[in-house]
């Protein structure tokens, strides 16, 4: 799914710096450095940013897939 | 605060409803203590309990034209001071189409009963080597200040303590 | 050098399942119609006009379903899947009627529908790019190589199989007598002959055939293939004199028979005993031509042949009885092959395409006189190859006590998935200690999995194939013939007597085909040209060496089929010929792993052929011997074992414990886990690929398709609650989602149609029109008009999902008995009890029958509790054992509290050292930022990892200062705190839990029922029953064992002993055979006991029970 709100282990919110690391990490910024300067010091937090898989994007395509032949459909039918 | 009871009018994405509920309680409110009290104490008895122990946030999302994610910013809260703390937090990503609609409940309650009332992230207490002496280390998750938390903690304590007092007669 | 890139790039090019789609593409590109060319005509034989039916090209259709309308539609995968049905293709057959050889009518027909493989060259699939599968509805990353066969998903597990056609030696001790012995397993396609050639004590050889009953003499047989002169025999052996010596007993044996013809004479005589000699003579030469090597061919022409390759035979046998040679090694995985789902499938195809011409055939001479193409397309019946076709798969059951050939595709999680299809099976038996047959043996290496096979009846039987594996197909054996001409091989009849005396014997796809004299010579040679691309990759050639210099040399030439071959970098002058550059190219996509074969820089190599390599581990060890290199060490484990992280620190059993677990364990099996229609099905909320991550993790999309989590784990106990391998979990960590996860079932209605027009309804059965069955109103509640429940609604045990009633079973019984009747029946389905959840999502969809089908899919969420249970890579498996308050469990300065705890004796016995360096990298790749690498051999170590760790401020050997959560207080030492991947195995308690008080008993013995799902009673068995006679607590014993389980109360009679029976007039119980005489006692008896004396009674024994009084 998507990233966990929270550490599993300490509580401290992690879901809100995903979209950053993920911005910074494209710019080509070392993962370690981009973690520490967003002041994610603990292992547990970090790795939950580290080992986020967003599994929903494997799923959405179908959907979209299935929105645009719906789409496709109603503009066949008048 | 957290989010406690969620009614769910419309939910087409790919997250199931009691997915969806998690992820909302677990996102941290800004909590003011002096204005709302837990619905145990509260007299309104509902079950979604009433404006004195209670907030109520709105969802209403769309994706119209493509995969869009739905962030924790675009919850509508009753009390413009209660609202998560940060409003990058993502609640669910949409397809084309799908649509969710939402009330969510906010409520005070503790951290003994689900760790989304945990106020801190981290509270360390260590040795400092000289006898009697410990280093007490709060960090908050952001939903209360760490000196409330401390101060709450100890009228908390200092409460049952006199509680215990009671019930043995010693005060 | 990254070689690793090597494997890579094999494995993503031709994917995880390759070997069954190759094998099954090889089927339908040639071998079906080869097997139609095997029959090729049929002669209709009748007395007026006779005629003949020629068949021709076999054409396949493209995968498609007829309804039950008659309109015929192309479907996918997911339709076959969704409806119940079959992914079957049409297959076409060119009919020509001819009639005197003149040609009158030709026609396609259809004769059959045959199981597509999923992705093979038939599928639709295969040419789709990934966003149109995405469009259909499939997984862009499922393997294939699978059959859907009534909508469910079965694997042909490749079968392990000795190699045909090898002349195998070898000496078995009988009671203190040395038997040589020598066999072959000739096999042409569909049949199979065994010969055996023995040597007795008294030193004369013996051949035994599957088609005589007798053992006959090799001078004899040998006379009967047509060499007459006991010196031409002796030389067809072997010119060595110390081997032809050893023959003087076999001549002496066969000193009566001269001639070809008294030797058919001979062998005619044992094989058709008291037969007229005509039929005994036909018999012999039927003898020779099908039951003696038919591999070599089944006409006369071929006995030459046969008498040199028998020849052969004899001389190895001898050479072996002299100890020149060894005896041949069975388990050596050379004389090995794996059959796939191609070979397989042609098997049965053979057997039914024959099925159906005979049948054919019978139909056409019944009714005779018409001919003409009408009349030979209403003979076929395509039900023949469909039904045989589509049951064997739907059941495994592949004729002739084969059972268990397909099975159930694995979906637990996309790893269970992916080695499920690269699972081999052996087909000795499991009762049996085949001792060395289940070792692992130095062939293995670098084809099968080390580690990767089962516990118990399986072990070493069932195995799966390595990372680096590539299973051979077949190539063209003339064309390696013609090669070896080429380079001077002498065939047996060109051969002079110096080339057939000191040459190497030279075999090709078992046929012995002549000699060279310089044996490796021609070795290096033929591998050069295979290397310059002249000759297919995957054959190979080996030469065997004798261990003395008497015996002869021998190169084997192989191109059969289902070898198991390996990629070896080739080595020359102590250097690898494969470039840094070359590399470079392959990663960057201009090259493929097989133009490192066409450039001559790797080879393809079988096990028998890697006997003539020397091969180096890595650069570091080579030398000017070396003619290999290995392309990379961590490649000779299976898919599951290449998920492990430092296997090499670990006690190898742990690895093979985990190999097993992984296949267990939760993750995300698919992105299509929103719509299929699997039975059972887990997905893990928030799944996370490893930190400590292998090579082969993303090669394998498991970093896309992970199965666990990153666990911080601590090394403590922890009151007692984690004794016996039970873990402690952090309250907290459950609450904000780790290791969540959801269970789906399928439940399924279809509405069936019966004879006499009735027909199941989907409805709300209805309370007032007595239908039988009737649950109550409160079951019913969720069904809407329809049937079905609503979508999302929340069901448990016992809640109807799909309302429907059938028409009753027997409409004649109600009539006589009965006003009202008929009554419909409540066949209703309903959650099973014990089992809670909310509708996730209800396909409503029409059957192959026309009938409709309902299937519902009930979803529950499972969150982690005490119970169930979790392991981390290294065979540690343990359940919660108690779920702790965050504040409560101990802490580290940081403020990090583990997720999990677990007990420091996990360690010492199982030497599971992999478990802590894991721990380490998995801390230091999260504050590094990085993932490390923990594959086999050549992850990073534990020392650079100690200075990662110090680096970052902790101790480098992973060990923190805690805390006591409770107390506040230091603990006395430090802890062994890291982050460590742990899976949540699919073995819940909600899905175990279980008690009876009271509840249902069996109709036959009144006694509770058996298991969980019946609500059953729990067992008080002989071992319960020893303790409490121990204890002598005979009244618990019989309160348990008769008063609360089935007591009943029968009558006796006092003088005969036999049990009365109820008189209803009068009003009592009387004894049948002491009337009025008789004493009735009422005795308390065990129902199962009564039963006893009841079955007794109608075997004719009469059971008395002798009554007494109790005080």
């Amino acid at each position: 799914m998507l990233i966990p709100v929270r550490c599993f282990t300490c509580g401290s919110l992690v879901g809100d710096k995903y979209d950053e690391l993920q911005r910074r990490l494209k710019e080509g910024e070392d993962a370690g450095k981009a973690l520490t300067s967003m002041k994610i010091k603990r292992y547990c937090c970090r790795r939950m940013l580290l080992a986020a898989t967003n599994t929903i994007d494997q799923v959405l395509p179908y959907y979209e897939s299935l929105s645009t032949r719906r789409a496709e459909f109603e503009t066949e039918q008048p | 605060m957290a989010i406690d009871e969620v009614v769910i009018l419309e939910n087409s994405s790919v997250l199931y409803d009691e997915l969806m509920a998690h992820r909302l309680g677990l996102l941290p409110l800004k909590t003011d203590l002096e204005r709302y009290i837990l619905p145990e104490q509260c007299d309104c008895r509902s079950p979604l309990g009433c404006p004195k122990c209670r907030v109520l946030l709105v969802l209403d999302a769309q994706a119209r034209d493509r995969v869009v994610t739905i962030y924790s910013g675009e919850l509508v809260s009753e009390d413009k001071e209660v609202i998560p703390i940060s409003d990058k937090i993502p609640i669910v990503k949409l397809a084309t189409g799908q649509k969710v609609k939402l009330e969510a409940y906010a409520k005070l309650g503790r951290g003994k009963d689900h760790a989304k009332w945990q106020p801190v992230s981290a509270s360390v207490l260590t040795e400092t080597g000289k006898e009697d002496e410990f280093e007490l280390y709060i960090e908050s998750v952001g939903s209360l200040t760490a000196p409330t938390i401390l101060s709450k903690a100890a009228e908390i304590l200092h409460d049952k303590l006199n509680q215990f007092a009671t019930a043995k007669g010693l005060a | 050098m990254d070689t690793w890139l090597i494997i890579e790039d094999i494995l993503r090019k031709e994917g995880i399942a390759r070997q069954h789609l190759n094998s099954y593409n090889e089927f339908i590109e040639r071998g079906i119609q080869s097997i139609v060319d095997e029959i090729g005509s049929v002669e209709i034989e009748s007395l007026t006009n006779p005629y003949k039916i020629r068949f021709g090209r076999v054409k396949l259709g493209t995968p498609r379903v007829v309804e039950i309308d008659g309109s015929v539609s192309n479907i996918l995968p997911l339709e076959g899947r969704l409806r119940n049905m079959s992914y079957v293709a049409p297959i076409h057959l060119e009919m020509v009627v001819e009639e005197n050889g003149i040609v009158r009518e030709q026609q396609t027909q259809h004769v059959g529908d045959l199981p597509v493989m999923v992705r093979s060259d038939l599928c639709a699939l295969s040419k789709m790019t990934e966003q149109q599968l995405i469009d259909v509805g499939d997984d862009p990353n499922d393997p294939g190589g699978y059959f859907i066969v009534n909508g469910s998903e079965r694997v042909i597990v490749g079968l392990e199989d000795l190699s045909p056609n090898k002349i195998i030696v070898d000496m078995e001790k009988t009671g203190g007598n040395e038997v040589f012995k020598s066999k072959i397993y000739s096999s042409i396609v569909g049949y199979r002959a065994k010969l055996e050639i023995s040597m007795k004590k008294d030193g004369a050889i013996n051949i035994k055939l599957p088609s005589s009953p007798v053992e006959l003499p090799l001078v004899i047989i040998m006379k009967a293939l047509g060499i007459e002169t006991d010196k031409d025999i002796a030389n067809a052996i072997s010119s060595h004199s110390e081997i032809q010596d050893l023959l003087e007993v076999s001549f002496e044996k066969a000193t009566e028979v001269h001639t070809v013809q008294e030797a058919l004479v001979y062998i005619g005589n044992r094989v058709a005993h008291g037969m007229v000699e005509e039929y005994r003579l036909r018999k012999a030469e039927s003898l020779l031509d099908w039951g003696l090597l038919p591999h070599l061919g089944r006409t006369p022409n071929e006995r030459y042949d046969k008498s040199m390759f028998l020849g052969e035979a004899v001389s190895k046998l001898l050479e072996l009885k002299l100890g020149w040679i060894d005896p041949d090694d069975k388990d050596h995985y050379g004389n090995k092959v794996i059959k796939f789902a191609g070979q397989m499938i042609a098997d049965l195809f053979r057997t039914a395409f024959r099925n159906l011409i005979r049948d054919m055939k019978y139909q056409l001479e019944r009714t005779g006189q018409r001919r003409g193409m009408n009349v030979v397309g209403a003979a076929i019946r395509p039900g023949i190859i469909t039904d045989k076709l589509r049951n064997a798969i739907a059941t495994g059951n592949w004729g002739r006590g084969k059972v268990g050939v397909t099975q159930l595709l694995d979906r637990t999680n996309y790893l269970s998935t992916l080695s499920h299809l690269r699972r081999i099976q052996s087909p000795l038996s499991r009762s049996q200690p085949n001792f060395e047959a289940r070792d692992l043996h130095a062939t293995h290496f670098g084809r099968i999995c080390p580690n990767e096979t089962p516990e118990g009846s399986n072990c070493g039987l069932v195995k799966n194939i390595a990372l680096s594996a590539i299973i051979s197909v077949s190539s063209s054996a003339s064309e390696v013939i013609e090669r070896l001409t080429e380079l001077g091989v002498k065939t047996t009849k060109e051969a002079d007597q110096t080339t057939r005396a000191d040459g190497c014997r030279i075999f090709v796809d078992g046929r012995f085909l002549g000699y060279v004299l310089d044996g490796e010579g021609l070795v290096n040679q033929f591998r050069q040209q295979r290397r310059q691309g002249n000759i297919h990759p995957h054959v190979s050639i080996s030469y065997v060496r004798p261990k003395n210099e008497k015996a002869v040399g021998r190169i084997y030439v192989d191109v059969a089929a289902g070898r198991v071959l390996r990629p070896l970098l080739i080595v020359e002058g102590g250097q690898p010929l494969l470039t840094d550059e070359t590399i470079q190219r392959i990663a960057k996509g201009e090259l493929s792993w097989k133009d490192l074969i066409q450039m001559g820089v790797m080879d393809l190599v079988d096990a028998n052929e890697e006997e003539n390599c020397y091969v180096t581990i890595d650069q570091k060890s080579l030398n000017r011997d070396h003619t290999h290199m290995e392309v990379y060490p961590s490649a000779i484990f299976g898919v599951t074992a290449s998920m492990i992280p430092y296997p090499e620190h670990n006690q190898s059993p742990r690895n093979t414990y985990e190999s097993a677990m992984a296949k267990q364990s939760l993750g995300f099996p698919a992105p299509t886990y929103g719509y299929n229609t699997l039975v059972r099905q887990h997905l893990l909320v928030y799944p996370q690929p490893s930190l400590v991550a292998t090579k082969s993790t993303p090669l394998l999309n498991l970093d896309q398709r992970p199965t666990g989590q990153n666990a911080i784990v601590a090394v403590l106990s922890y009151e007692g609650y984690n004794i016996e391998d039970a873990i402690i979990v952090n309250k907290a960590a459950i609450d904000r989602g780790f290791a969540r996860s959801f269970f789906y079932r399928l439940y399924e209605g279809e509405a069936k149609q019966y004879l006499g027009g009735m027909k199941d309804n989907f409805e709300i059965p209805s309370a007032e029109s007595n239908i039988r069955g009737y649950r109550g109103e409160k079951y019913y509640r969720l069904i809407e008009s329809d049937g079905v429940v609503m979508h999302e609604s929340v069901v448990s045990g016992g809640d109807v999902v799909i309302g429907r009633t059938s028409p009753p079973r027997f409409m004649e019984e109600y009539k006589e008995f009965e006003i009202k009747g008929p009554y419909r029946r409540d066949t209703s389905i309903a959650v099973r009890p014990s089992e809670t959840g909310t509708v996730d999502a209800v396909f409503m969809t029409q059957n192959i029958e026309g009938g409709q089908l309902f299937k519902v899919r009930v979803r529950d969420m499972r969150v982690p509790e005490i119970g169930d249970k979790f392991a981390s890579r290294h065979g540690q498996k343990g359940v919660v054992g108690l779920v702790v308050d965050q504040e409560d469990m101990p802490y580290t300065e940081d403020g990090i509290v583990p997720d999990v705890i677990i007990n420091p004796h996990a360690f010492p016995s199982r030497m599971t050292v992999g478990q802590f360096i894991e721990s380490m990298a998995g801390k230091a790749a999260a504050l590094t930022g990085h993932p490390i690498d923990g594959s086999a051999f050549t992850g990073e170590g534990p020392e650079d990892i100690g200075t990662i760790l110090k680096k970052f401020g902790f101790n480098s050997t992973g060990k923190e200062v805690m805390y006591d959560g409770r107390t506040g207080r230091k603990y006395a030492v430090e802890i062994f705190i890291g982050v460590v991947y742990y899976q949540k195995l699919h073995h819940m308690v909600a899905d175990k839990i279980h008690a009876r008080a009271r509840g249902q008993v069996q109709m036959l013995t009144k006694q509770p029922t058996e298991g969980r799902a019946r609500g059953g009673g729990l067992r008080f068995g002989e071992m319960e029953r020893d303790c409490l006679i121990a204890y002598g607590a005979a009244m618990v014993l019989k309160d348990r064992l008769l008063d609360e389980a089935d007591k009943t109360k029968i009558h006796v009679c006092e003088k005969c002993g036999l049990i009365a029976f109820h008189d209803i007039r009068q009003r009592k119980y009387v004894c049948r055979i002491d009337g009025e005489q008789s004493q009735i006692s009422t005795v308390s008896i065990a129902y199962a006991f009564k039963l006893l004396l009841q079955e007794m009674m109608s075997l004719n024994i009469a059971p008395r029970l002798l009554v007494k009084d109790k005080v």
